[in-house]
């Protein structure tokens, strides 16, 4: 169990990591992630499933040295079993049929949206994409999302910003996806709630035990107080107070 | 299941000694590391007794025909049969009578509240006389084993009553939860025979004993030597695997499971729900705790939890507020307090984890309840808002009720608050048919410890709500007895 099956690099430090985990591949759904620990004194670390074989029972993840992760891609080797492996935790995402769908992505939050893109193909979406890529982190998930989105923008960051708004303009769209850094959620959410579309947003939070236990995940949400691990990590971004998560978040970086 | 008070050797033992010499002798007094050195060490406070300390206050108990600890005690511990067998140096006979009865003596002889328990029965106390120390005697008892006779060349395989690790019931049973309740039903029902699992949704085992309680009250070693005990009894542990994530109870059934003793716990933190709860700088006792516990201060070597030159502040009066405010002393924190909407003869805390933080510099700021929390100009915490508090009329605990008093409000300067006022039970994962509580905890016959759903048990703090290990354990012990009897009497009427 937690066999390290393949370690694709994308870049110095950069890679995917497939897992064998017989239970989580068998029941993971998209939106869902895992906690994995690297070392059994380690810390706890959250990553989204980008995603799994029900067949090979396998998982996918992937992992990048700036999230604190330093020397984890120098240590692990395929073949190794990973001493803890939990999931799959979360909710899972609540993805429409046969709509249009525009996922907007920044930096590492373009991740976690992967297999959700995926999953809108699946369901018959009409499916956009604008994501920003300003470093090497995620280059490599792009290639994976052409083959089932209808338009990749890849774009700066100054006009990341723009360009939704061009879509949003210029096309019905039908419900929008966001992850990415909390200040340019929180204007996306402001403009689609203008408009009337229903948005979503993938939160990223520090996390302990995944099961509701410590509260260090915490967001407010509809002015209720809610855990990004069990009621999460996906949130009605209407009703999410960013400027809160914003600050606690700064605890962290 | 007691020991005969009545053999010739306890009769002996009684008249060896007049009842006024023993009761001449003054309580023990546990040797404990100094206050100023523990602060900067994880190490166990308690030190535990000698072992002539530990005969001497076994001569203390004069083994009553009626003992009143027993009852006290919530797993019915034979309390005179284990204490007469340390008074005659039978060290492994003490053991052999704990064993019978429970499966975490180490764990109870040092964290179970025996003041409110079985001290609280001792015929000591009608003589105005300070009760037998019944807990450091559980826990020298347990250590004795664990540290002596362990590395003792054995005389005899310890069968424990049947072939080592072999159940000889095919029955399947599944344990959620690996804290005390489940530690200790699954002791009861693989002692009986059956074949049992614990599953565990966090990678170490011992829940609130491994992530609540901190190392200076109970070393995980401990721990990890209880559940290894168990584990030569033949169960077996699975950790990693929440149950209703991991696996979902239609695979339980599919593997062969064919009853469920569900003890999750009560962890989910309470909040005040007061204004700037969310600011940097305030956390639950859980988060604080578990990342103590667990993995020093740092998150992945972001945002070191250090607390040199700050102010702490931890508001609750429980034993995992104490618990926190300890570990903040030992952070390096410059000021470290408790803040109580009571007065402190109301704290719930363990007398002797509060006597321990006073001695470690904790301040107690009583009667006070904070009603906001002040953020700086960069959204830190800078300061709680207090307002005092009196005691009025008696509320349905018992207690005195703290009223505010009109208008009288304080600031007080902190860089850390902590909260620990309550917990609610875990987030459910259940089958359906098991009904809840308004506030979430399962609802079960409190005989028999069944819930509303076929062949689903439950017990501990995911029935009470937030209460002790001993409870917890307690509980097991009574579900364990009755799933048993459950599956015998369907045996007994099978045909064939």
């Amino acid at each position: 169990m937690n066999e390290i099956v393949d370690i694709t690099p994308y870049s110095a430090k950069t890679a995917r990591l497939r897992i064998y985990n017989e239970d989580v591949s068998d029941k993971c759904l998209p939106g869902q992630f895992v906690i994995i620990k690297f070392d059994r004194n380690g810390h706890r670390i959250p990553f989204s499933l980008v995603d799994y074989n029900r067949e090979n029972r396998t998982i996918d993840v992937i992992i990048h040295q700036a999230d604190g992760l330093d020397s984890i891609l120098e240590k692990i080797q395929v073949g190794e079993s990973l001493p803890d492996l939990l999931g799959p935790l979360g909710l899972p995402a609540n993805i429409p049929e046969n709509k249009s769908i525009l996922f907007f992505g920044d930096g590492s939050g373009v991740v976690p949206l992967v297999p959700l893109i995926h999953e809108a193909r699946r369901k018959g979406c009409d499916v956009r994409c604008v994501l920003s890529e300003h470093s090497s982190r995620t280059q490599c998930m792009l290639h994976d999302i052409e083959q089932d989105a209808e338009l990749v923008v890849t774009v700066s960051d100054d006009e990341l910003f723009a360009n939704a708004m061009k879509i949003l303009d210029e096309t019905k769209i039908d419900k929008v996806f966001m992850s990415g850094p909390t200040m340019i959620m929180k204007r996306l959410s402001a403009k689609t709630k203008q408009r009337n579309i229903p948005a979503d947003v993938l939160l990223n939070m520090m996390m302990i035990d995944g099961i509701g236990l410590c509260g260090i995940c915490r967001v407010i949400v509809n002015g209720e107080r809610k855990q990004t691990c069990i009621d999460g990590p996906i949130f009605d971004a209407h009703l999410v107070d960013f400027d809160q998560l914003f600050n606690r978040q700064r605890l962290f970086i | 299941m007691r020991t005969d008070r009545n053999e010739p050797w306890r009769e002996e033992l009684r008249k060896a000694i007049p009842a006024k010499e023993r009761t001449a002798i003054p309580r023990v007094v546990m040797p404990e590391l100094e206050p100023k050195y523990r602060i900067k060490t994880q190490m166990e406070v308690n030190e535990g007794l000698s072992l002539s300390q530990a005969v001497l206050e076994a001569t203390r108990c004069l083994d009553c025909p009626d003992p009143g600890c027993i009852k006290g005690c919530p797993v019915h511990n034979d309390i005179p049969g284990f204490i007469k067998n340390i008074e005659r140096r039978d060290f492994s006979g003490a053991m052999e009578v704990l064993n019978r009865t429970t499966v975490l003596p180490a764990v109870c002889g040092r964290v179970c509240p025996q003041e409110k328990q079985c001290e609280a029965g001792c015929t000591y106390l009608k003589m105005k006389k300070k009760p037998v120390s019944i807990g450091a005697l559980e826990r020298f008892a347990a250590d004795f084993e664990r540290e002596v006779s362990a590395n003792m060349p054995k005389a005899k395989e310890d069968t424990e009553g049947r072939e080592k690790g072999k159940p000889f019931f095919p029955i399947k049973i599944a344990v959620i939860g690996s804290g005390p309740s489940g530690l200790t039903f699954a002791g009861d029902m693989a002692r009986r025979g059956y074949q049992v699992t614990v599953f565990e949704a966090l990678s170490r085992l011992g829940g609130v004993l491994k992530y609540g309680i901190p190392e200076f009250c109970l070393p995980d070693a401990i721990v990890d030597h209880e559940i290894s005990k168990l584990e030569k009894m033949g169960i077996e542990f699975r950790n990693d695997c929440c149950i209703g994530k991991t696996l979902s109870y239609d695979e339980l059934q599919a593997q062969g499971f064919q009853a469920i003793y569900y003890a999750t716990g009560a962890g989910r933190p309470r909040f005040m729900g007061i204004p700037g709860e969310n600011i940097n700088g305030v956390m639950t006792a859980n988060e604080y705790l578990m990342r103590l516990n667990c993995f020093g201060p740092y998150i992945f070597g972001v945002n070191g939890a250090s607390l040199k030159e700050k102010s702490v502040a931890v508001i609750g009066g429980g034993n995992t507020a104490i618990d926190a405010v300890r570990y903040a002393v030992r952070m390096g924190a410059e000021r470290a307090m408790i803040i109580y909407r009571r007065d402190r003869l109301e704290m719930p805390a363990r007398l002797e984890e509060i006597r321990h933080a006073e001695e470690e510099g904790v301040e107690f700021l009583m009667l006070h309840n904070p009603i906001e929390f002040l953020a700086d100009e960069k959204g830190y915490l800078r300061a709680i808002k207090l307002q005092k508090m009196e005691l009025g009329e008696p509320d349905a605990s018992g207690r005195r009720k703290p009223v505010p008093v009109e208008g009288d409000i304080r600031e007080v300067e902190v860089q850390l608050a902590i909260e620990s006022v309550g917990y609610l039970p875990n987030p459910p994962l259940l089958p359906p048919g098991v009904e809840l509580s308004q506030w979430g905890e399962i609802l079960v016959d409190l005989e028999s410890m069944k819930s509303s759903a076929p062949s689903i048990y439950a017990g501990g703090d995911i029935v009470r709500g937030p209460s002790t290990v001993i409870n917890a354990m307690g509980d097991g012990r009574k579900a364990a007895a009755s799933m048993a009897a459950a599956f015998e009497s369907a045996m007994s009427n099978i045909k064939l």
